[in-house]
């Protein structure tokens, strides 16, 4: 059990223009999903996922003070957010790196464990 | 409201951002700051609010009155009905089921159990706000005034519900006094970008491959297949709660603070003692001088106040007995360090002590994990051969998560911190700068688009540390 006093460090990002760079492009990354999704028009259903996308939420003060406002936005938002497809696609790559769960080595789908009672033959349709 | 959403990421923090840099001076930083945090807790909890201002209200009427009466027995009396009023709340929210179910099950009597659900981040809150009361009547800092200040302080929203447990006098001036240089803030930047992958990738993955081993059914999994899940469980555990201090201290450094580190390489601890020094450091440091040492330290009755700083320490984590044999679990390691084992310890082969302590902090997570004991029997059953050594769906299981544990590993041991010295090391020439600047500007880059991708994918992303 020891304290660590909040020492003043000096930076990692020892560079003036590493400094800028950096910046310039968390500022950019941010401000662009920000002003995009600002911006752009809603979809209503992905093609990509054959299935109907979250709309936004009516906003009420019921909603907001039991949470679900906020939790309906999250949904809205991330089903709504720009370049979704394309991020989809990189996000199955990361799927695949680390997971593998689209498909094993012989192309045959490898599910979770909690799926496995499917391959028992009692929840198979 | 979480960091890893896509909400706080592209909504949130650009707004936050920049509206405390077109902030004039400190005063108007500071009600931007304000502001912004209370919403950020709002939206998630927005009832509980109001329990959190009241909260700091009591601590900030303790510490003036504390103040007032200053050496006289008045101050003492202050200080005692502040913290219990303080701590009164955390009791009510977090323990009041837990109390009430246990005391039914004693007297084999049927209290109504009240259904509360616990306020996010009060178990961090009530700490830091304790530390301001206490250490104003010890005259560690000064009293704090300003009212919005002390609310800016608890409620800031980078600490504000899974630590770093950020002390008063660590913040104090930087209330009313702080700038932000580029470096500072580009250093955050980083740090925050390398939280936030953490998290999306490697503890969300972890917690997937945990959560397949030994979720719902505990049925049918081998023996390697338990051991992997207590191993996936005890990467996710670091990397979600280390992530979430990279980025609260990352934030912090946009808006100029600097907050205490919170980890320092645990798994690489060669005895249990030593890996208290490394994990969650500003929880037992809390514990330390604010339990431990009033209590009377190693001076009187120390293996008294051990067992209770183990017992407090487990508590804290959660209203369930399990994570009081958590706390235990550690009094027993560290009394048997103390008293027996540490000196011959000391002379061990650095891999023993390494195995040695790795073994007890897994062991200790699988107590930590399993909240009912039923199910820690019966993982304890698999982990010894109760289904077999290893079974083929566990092995395709582990073959497919198999990148995700050498990550996990590899990045658990200090590979930042080297890579961290390399930098330095490179930047004092000319063109070793420049190479480190480009390195760390694509790390930026790339932590925040895949994280990004992983967010949009994904729905699985709770932050383990939001239960306390």
């Amino acid at each position: 059990m020891a304290k660590k006093p909040a020492a003043k460090k000096r930076p990692v990002v020892t560079g003036k223009y590493a400094a800028l760079a950096i910046c310039l492009v968390f500022v950019l990354f941010l401000s662009f999903f920000f002003l995009v999704s600002l911006f752009d028009r809603t979809e209503e259903v992905s093609q990509k996922e054959n299935r109907s996308l979250k709309q936004r939420p009516k906003f009420s003060m019921k909603a907001v003070f039991d949470g679900s406002y906020h939790t309906e936005y999250d949904e809205y938002y991330t089903d709504q957010f720009p370049f979704r497809d394309k991020l989809l696609d990189l996000n199955t790559h990361i799927q695949d790196l680390f997971s593998q769960k689209s498909s094993g080595d012989d192309g045959m789908v490898i599910y979770d464990k909690g799926d496995k009672d499917d391959f028992a033959g009692q929840s198979i349709d | 409201m979480v960091f890893s959403s896509l909400t706080f990421l592209y909504i949130f923090l650009p707004l936050c951002l920049l509206a405390y840099y077109l902030a004039k001076n400190i005063k108007i930083k500071n009600i931007v700051l304000l502001a912004f945090s209370l919403v950020f807790y709002a939206v998630g909890e927005p009832k509980y609010i109001f329990l959190m201002v009241l909260t700091v209200l009591v601590d900030y009427v303790g510490g003036i009155l504390i103040d007032r009466y200053r050496r006289t027995g008045l101050a003492k009396l202050c200080l005692g009905i502040t913290a219990a009023i303080t701590l009164g709340f955390l009791a009510v929210f977090k323990y009041a089921g837990f109390f009430t179910e246990n005391v039914n099950s004693l007297f084999n009597i049927s209290l109504t159990v009240p259904g509360l659900s616990l306020p996010v981040g009060i178990s961090f809150y009530t700490f830091q706000a304790l530390t301001y009361v206490i250490d104003v009547y010890r005259g560690k800092v000064p009293v704090q005034k300003s009212f919005y200040k002390l609310l800016l302080y608890v409620s800031m929203f980078p600490q504000l519900i899974a630590g770093p447990i950020v002390r008063y006098s660590e913040v104090d001036k930087q209330l009313s006094e702080r700038t932000v240089t580029l470096n500072a803030a580009a250093s955050g930047i980083l740090r925050f970008s390398i939280g936030l992958i953490k998290k999306t990738v490697v503890a969300n993955y972890a917690g997937k491959l945990c959560g397949a081993m030994l979720g719902d059914s505990l049925a049918g999994t081998s023996s390697v297949g338990a051991f992997v899940g207590l191993l996936a469980y005890t990467i996710q555990i670091y990397f979600d709660f280390s992530a979430y201090s990279d980025m609260a201290i990352g934030l912090g450094k946009m808006f100029g603070f600097d907050f205490p580190e919170n980890f320092n390489y645990p798994y690489v601890a060669d005895s249990v003692n030593d890996f208290w020094k490394r994990w969650h450091m500003t929880l037992s440091g809390f514990f330390k001088d604010y339990v431990y040492i009033p209590l009377g330290g190693n001076r009187r009755r120390w293996a008294f106040n051990m067992l209770l700083v183990w017992m407090l320490t487990g508590f804290w984590h959660g209203a369930s007995w399990n994570y009081i044999v958590w706390g235990l679990y550690y009094f027993v390691f560290l009394m048997l360090e103390k008293l027996y084992i540490g000196e011959r310890l000391a002379k061990l082969n650095p891999v023993i002590k390494h195995l040695y302590t790795l073994a007890v902090v897994m062991l200790g997570w699988a107590f930590f994990y399993f909240e009912d004991m039923s199910r820690l029997r019966l993982f304890f059953k698999d982990i010894f051969f109760k289904n077999g050594f290893l079974s083929l769906t566990d092995k395709t299981i582990i073959a497919n998560y198999l990148l995700l544990l050498l990550v996990g590993i590899v990045f658990s041991m200090p590979v930042a911190k080297f890579v961290r010295g390399l930098c330095f090391r490179f930047s004092r020439k000319q063109a070793g700068k420049i190479a480190v600047g480009v390195l760390q500007t694509v790390t930026v880059a790339f932590c925040l688009l895949i994280s990004t991708a992983c967010l949009v994918g994904d729905s699985y992303n709770p932050f383990l540390y939001f239960r306390f």
